[in-house]
């Protein structure tokens, strides 16, 4: 059985070879068809069931195809790298150095991750044939410039690429990326558009792809619109067009990680950025110091000559100079205190030698120009007080006697004013005197104000000696009644002793007998010294009144009582009126 | 607004960048610019009853060793062909620029523009007129006699073809 199928085999062999030979030159189509469906699932079962076999059989092919890929991979990323590595002395060299250390990433994997970081500026859709622009978008930062120029330029600069390649290579190919400095035109056709996606540095392969992808869906929907398109610009697709593609490059551009919104948030990075804005803020707000500081040493420089400096002291601002001038001191406290530093910045100012020196000469002289002044002063008012006082003195002493004057007249006044009182009081007050003093004597009449010694039964019948030892009692009330008239002696006229007697007998001999009972009263009043040298002696009289006026009692003299003794006084009414009058003139 | 895209096609050194230079800008030089390649100009024309931007593309001058490249000339909406008025030769190569222009826009309106007239007498005015009529009188309608120098029938002739792209 075995032996049979390999002669099978042999003959059939024999015979393929020149049919499949023959079904390819006459139905190619056929052929392709019938070896399909039988080797491709056979294929497939073989990969299958044995991989490895496989991968050894096709790595050969395969490997090297592979190969070229990545190597063309990695040769546009080498191309990258390297434009960016030209960029030696860059800015944005510097900056990812910084970068680097920051962060603690190499230089190398940032260079790896900027070359994927293509944003899209702009999007032009242009009509392939015309090359007028249908709808274009574009960020804020691109710089395009009028974008129709632009488009028709693009569309030529392709045009006249695609030609020169064509007419070197027998396939047709398309110019697909134009690149400038670090700016690149990727263009991809499609239809009777093309659209051109403008970069700020390569897009690789997955961009591509995802440009691609956009504009493949632009191009199944617009399709009709793209072919018919007559330059107009109105149209509402074009402006559907245009917001289609501003939306896609800003969602794209925002996934980009160097976009606007980051896919994640990075605390590292930001406390980066805060610290260093602190730090920024930290240093200008010290510089700002510093100038303010500087302005303000400047500002008193310029006002006043002097060279001062701030120093910053523990966090402390002094202002520090030795000035030539003492007077400058105020002209910089005034700087200061207009400032806005005025608290924060203390002063430590001291002066110099000369200046010193002119203070202290400044200084006398003001010393010296006071004295004199006062001086001056001195004299002047020593000059008007002599001046005053000569003007004064006389006046003071006019006005001194005056007042003196007036003084005494008001005195006098006074005293008259007294004396009327007194005057016109006299009597009354005295009599008062009297019954005040006589107020428990038995012989004196409150009526008369008179003493009356009847009842004492002086004198015996017919003699002029009175009774011995009643004496004393009459002496010592007329002592006493002569002592409580004398304050009112100028006004009495006289105090008169009378004696009185009996009608017994001859009325002359009792006239003979009362003057003689009379006068030796007296004299026995005299005997005493007080009553002998009292001032009211000269005012004493005695007067003998005869048998006038006997003592009645029930219709009968008393003979005893009739023989006595009254005093009474006088007052002097004319001399008292006439100094009344005198006094109330004066008034 | 719409656009069109207008061509100008003639020649080395027949006037093309000068005339878009007096039209577009209105102003001249006289120093001679020679065109590398294409140089693209815009141009707001204001027309009877409406506005077009004229995307102007100015094609290198063919010469007998390097030819205009054709790809320029795609998806013209509109051509201007220009001959040297003192160079009779220039006139003569109108015949294949139009055919150029035709292969792939065969229904693209042109004029037929023969610049620097201010280099002619009024006999050679005629002459050459006379001579570009008998030659394509009878596929192009209008022939204009222009001088970017004077500035004389170059505005006539941009808003002519600009009527004639937008059509009837």
């Amino acid at each position: 059985m075995q032996e049979k199928d390999e002669e099978t085999i042999s003959i059939l062999s024999r015979y393929l070879a020149q049919i499949i030979s023959k079904s390819a030159t006459q139905d190619p189509n056929g052929l392709e068809q019938a070896l399909q469906s039988i080797i491709s699932p056979v294929i497939a079962k073989e990969i299958s069931e044995n991989k490895e076999k496989m991968i050894d059989a096709l790595y050969p092919i395969m490997g090297g195809m592979i190969s070229k890929y990545v190597a063309q991979a990695i040769k546009e990323l080498m191309e990258t790298i390297n434009k960016k590595i030209e960029q030696g002395f860059s800015v944005e060299r510097y900056k990812r150095k910084l970068k680097a250390k920051l962060s603690g990433v190499s230089e190398t994997e940032l260079l790896l991750e900027e070359s994927a970081d293509a944003h899209i500026l702009a999007m032009f859709i242009i009509h392939k044939e015309s090359g007028l622009l249908i709808s274009e978008a574009h960020t804020e930062e691109s710089n395009i410039g009028d974008p129709h120029m632009v488009a028709s330029m693009a569309s030529a600069i392709k045009d006249f690429i695609n030609d020169w390649i064509s007419s070197n290579k027998a396939e047709k190919e398309e110019v697909q990326i134009l690149s400038y400095g670090k700016d690149t035109l990727y263009i991809e056709s499609a239809g009777s558009v093309y659209l051109i996606a403008f970069l700020d540095s390569d897009p690789d392969y997955e961009m591509r792809s995802d440009i691609n992808d956009f504009f493949a869906s632009v191009v199944k929907r617009y399709a009709d619109f793209f072919q018919s398109f007559n330059g107009d610009d109105a149209a509402k697709e074009v402006h559907e067009l245009s917001k289609k593609m501003y939306t896609y490059l800003i969602s794209h551009n925002d996934r980009q990680p160097d976009g606007n919104n980051t896919k994640s948030f990075n605390p590292a990075k930001w406390g980066l950025i805060l610290l260093l804005s602190a730090l920024l803020f930290y240093v200008g707000y010290r510089l700002k110091i510093y100038y303010d500081m500087s302005m303000l040493e400047n500002r008193v420089t310029e006002q006043t000559g002097e060279i001062v400096t701030i120093q910053n002291k523990e966090g402390h601002y002094i202002l520090k100079g030795i000035l030539k001038e003492a007077s400058h001191f105020k002209t910089i406290q005034n700087i200061l205190s207009q400032s806005p530093y005025a608290k924060e910045v203390g002063v430590d100012l001291s002066l110099s030698v000369g200046g010193v020196e002119k203070l202290i000469q400044r200084q006398k002289k003001k010393l010296e120009a006071q004295k004199e002044m006062l001086l001056k002063l001195d004299n002047a008012y020593q000059n008007d007080l002599q001046t005053l006082k000569h003007q004064i003195v006389p006046e003071l002493d006019t006005l001194k006697k005056e007042q003196t004057q007036l003084k005494k007249s008001l005195e006098s006044y006074k005293n008259e004013k007294r004396k009327l009182q007194q005057l016109m009081e006299l009597e009354k007050n005295l009599y008062l005197a009297l019954d005040h003093a006589f107020a428990n004597n038995p012989y004196y009449e409150k009526r008369t104000h008179s003493l009356n010694f009847a009842p004492l039964h002086l004198f015996e019948e017919g003699k002029v000696e009175p009774i011995g030892t009643k004496l004393p009692l009459v002496t010592a009330s007329f002592k006493k009644y002569l002592h409580v008239l004398s304050p009112y002696k100028p006004y009495i006229k006289r105090i008169l002793i009378l004696s009185f007697s009996d009608t017994k007998g001859n009325a002359a001999h009792n006239q003979l007998l009362t003057e003689k009972r009379a006068k030796n009263m007296l004299s026995y009043f005299l005997k005493d010294p007080a009553i002998a040298h009292s001032s009211m002696r000269p005012l004493i009289q005695t007067k003998g009144e005869g048998e006038k006026l006997p003592v009645i009692v029930n219709g009968q003299e008393d003979m005893n009582a009739s023989r006595r003794i009254e005093i009474q006084f006088t007052l002097d009414h004319d001399k008292i009126n006439s100094m009344i009058n005198h006094y109330l003139e004066k008034q | 607004m719409i656009s069109r895209k207008i061509v100008l096609i003639g020649d080395f050194a027949t006037g093309k960048t000068s005339l878009i230079r007096r039209f577009v800008d209105n102003q001249f030089s006289d120093t001679y610019l020679s065109t590398i390649g294409v140089k693209i100009s815009k141009k707001i024309i204001q027309l009877e009853n409406t506005t077009l931007q004229g995307m102007i593309w100015d094609i290198e001058g063919g010469t007998e060793t390097k030819p205009v490249n054709k790809t320029y000339l795609i998806g013209a909406h509109g051509a201007i062909l220009v001959a040297d008025g003192t160079r009779y030769e220039t006139l003569e190569h109108i015949a294949m620029y139009r055919t150029l222009l035709h292969k792939n826009n065969a229904k693209t309106p042109f004029v037929l523009v023969i610049n620097k007239c201010d280099c002619l007498s009024d006999e050679a005015r005629h002459t050459i007129t006379e001579k570009a009529t008998s030659m394509y009188g009878d596929v192009v309608k209008n022939i204009f006699l222009t001088s970017a120098k004077t500035g004389e029938g170059v505005e006539e002739m941009f808003l002519t073809i600009a009527s004639e792209m937008m059509g009837p």
